[in-house]
């Protein structure tokens, strides 16, 4: 069953140099109950696609999509009133830095029973199930004093702690679906385990479907069932990782592949790394056509052209000369 | 056998904490450390937070001082407070290209300014010397004209090792370097240093909790924990055969990182 389907995702930004498509008919499932990764570089769009499915857009977006349906039911004919109550009781999101996102003269505790969902009972009775559930959180995600770490304030608390907190937020009003923006970012990779061992445990035990969005491939594809890549805004290849990592299709995700030092086979060491020429490019010279076109070792003259996003066995790839023999007639955007 | 490039003993730092029934307290982040950096050889410190790997690159790059011990560059002494001999030996590459490079000032500008402070050169030979060393980090000479903000973040990374290198050191100190980068930013950064340590024969020290890149690029690695130096090994030496129970969880860990192909 799909939880979330979003179709054709556009959103245009106004900037002082005219309007930018900042994401670009970007396609994108998740499956009840899986893990799905969401990779790219910095400024390909991951976060402004994080923030569209929430519904905390930008005061200069154009949102337009085919479709955009979570569990069942339309997002993009809500009104604002109905898109609020899902928030945070359907869906829920990790911020990118914990520390910061965190009000910093309230005291951890405080802000943790405000997350926490309305109780039932006698009216004198309800402040301290709040806490209780508070507390019961705290331990879930791992923090064994709670005492300590509720009298806190957050500037007092170490970034892993800091985010165990807000995935204890997050998660406290049992959501359907988590979408936790870089979750270990600028973070010890002792603490990155145990955040990802957290995310990976609720997954199982409470079947929260997480949207895991990072920039290092290497992290997700230990962690996610399926992968979406993205690259200045556009989709370039998605499929379940195994298959992804193992045979990719796209020249970009085999270039990131290669990114990585590998110490299976015997690469010599201090050689130097495949790597594509230049740049990403910036929001307001985006290239027509595929954006990866410029820098792309494959790239030919029918680039100029947008390629459509094929599907194959599961398999989805955008690119006009992709490293398979398929070749597509099935497509998703006809 | 000749002396190494940069010998450094009982190397060790401790912060003032405060009073405490009226006397001083201190902290001892860094306890005595001992190693040697030989030319062309790049050497890898690795640990956790707060394990003094910052504290230590920072000593040795002379952002702060030292409580006790020496350091030796080519078999001469540095003296603890000798800036200016220092910085052109010894140069360092920031963690954050966004907040290391100053807005107000074009590239031009940023890079001319270490050669204003601690050479005597004309402004003529500065802007040629600025242009070269552009071109070698892989810019072009037009971005002289260029503020830090009109480039993206790989580009502003080019800039700071280009700041790094302009005046001839010998060792660099890369404390992070590459932490806050894109994959694909890293590793033509990556290349880059690998690429100029070929052709200048440059020493580096890499400051890092990353331990896939630093296998690729060092020859030795100090592993940090607490401030005290538990395992110092050659790098195959280290990862095939981890000795320290400490170093034995790093690997643990970051294997859990790294996909099987």
């Amino acid at each position: 069953m799909q939880l979330l389907d979003i179709r054709n995702l556009t959103i245009e930004l106004d900037t002082p140099q005219g309007k930018v498509k900042a994401l670009d008919r970007v396609s994108l499932t998740i499956q009840d109950g899986e893990i799905h990764g969401l990779v790219g570089e910095s400024g390909s769009g991951r976060s402004l696609l994080a923030r569209a499915i929430l519904g905390i857009p930008g005061s200069n977006w154009t949102i337009k999509a085919d479709r955009m349906m979570l569990n069942g039911r339309n997002l993009l004919e809500m009104n604002s009133q109905e898109r609020r109550s899902i928030m945070g009781s359907e869906m829920a999101m990790i911020f990118q830095d914990p520390s910061s996102s965190l009000d910093p003269v309230i005291s951890v505790g405080s802000q943790l029973i405000e997350a926490m969902p309305a109780s039932t009972g006698f009216w004198w009775s309800r402040g301290k199930k709040r806490k209780r559930a508070a507390e019961k959180w705290l331990h879930k995600v791992g923090i064994k004093d709670h005492k300590k770490i509720m009298a806190s304030f957050p500037w007092e608390l170490s970034e892993g702690e800091c985010q165990k907190v807000m995935i204890a937020m997050a998660v406290a009003n049992s959501p359907k679906l988590l979408i936790a923006d870089e979750p270990t970012a600028s973070m010890e990779t002792s603490t990155q385990a145990q955040i990802f061992r957290l995310l990976s445990q609720l997954n199982q035990l409470h079947g929260v479907s997480i949207l895991l969005i990072s920039h290092e491939l290497e992290t997700v594809s230990q962690w996610c069932e399926r992968l979406t890549v993205l690259y200045a805004g556009q989709v370039m290849e998605a499929g379940p990782t195994q298959q992804l990592i193992a045979k990719p299709f796209h020249p970009y995700t085999k270039a990131l592949l290669g990114h990585i030092p590998d110490y299976t086979e015997t690469t010599q060491q201090k050689s130097i790394l495949p790597t594509l020429p230049g740049s990403a490019p910036a929001l307001q010279h985006l290239p027509i056509g595929c954006r990866l076109g410029p820098r792309c070792p494959e790239a030919k003259k029918t680039c100029v052209k947008q390629p459509i996003l094929c599907r194959k066995k599961g398999r989805h790839f955008a690119c006009h000369f992709p490293y398979t023999n398929e070749t597509c007639h099935d497509s998703t955007i006809a | 056998m000749t002396a190494p490039l940069l010998r450094v003993t009982d190397l060790h730092k401790r912060y003032f904490e405060g009073y405490r029934w009226f006397k001083r307290q201190y902290k001892q982040a860094l306890k005595p450390v001992s190693f040697c950096l030989n030319e062309g050889e790049t050497l890898a410190i690795v640990g956790e937070a707060g394990s003094g790997k910052s504290t230590l690159a920072r000593i040795l790059v002379g952002a702060a001082s030292r409580t006790g011990g020496s350091i030796c560059f080519e078999g001469e002494s540095l003296a603890n407070k000798d800036v200016k001999q220092r910085c052109k030996m010894i140069r360092m590459i920031f963690q954050d290209p966004n907040t290391s490079l100053n807005p107000r000032l074009t590239i031009g500008e940023l890079l001319e300014e270490p050669l204003r402070f601690t050479t005597g050169m004309s402004s003529k030979e500065r802007k040629t010397l600025v242009s070269e060393t552009l071109v070698k980090v892989g810019l072009l000479p037009e971005h002289f004209e260029f503020y830090p903000h009109m480039i993206s973040e790989g580009q502003k990374q080019r800039v700071a090792v280009a700041r790094a290198i302009i005046l001839n050191p010998k060792v660099i100190i890369a404390d992070e370097a590459l932490t806050a980068l894109d994959l694909s930013v890293r590793s033509q950064i990556l290349n880059l240093l690998v690429q100029l340590q070929k052709e200048m024969g440059l020493s580096y020290i890499f400051v890092s909790h990353n331990l896939n890149v630093i296998r690729h690029v060092s020859d030795n690695i100090i592993v940090l924990h607490k401030g005290v130096i538990v395992e110092q090994a050659a790098t195959e030496t280290l990862f095939n055969d981890p000795q320290h129970e400490y170093t034995k969880r790093l690997i643990r860990e970051q294997s859990m990182f790294t996909h099987k192909r």
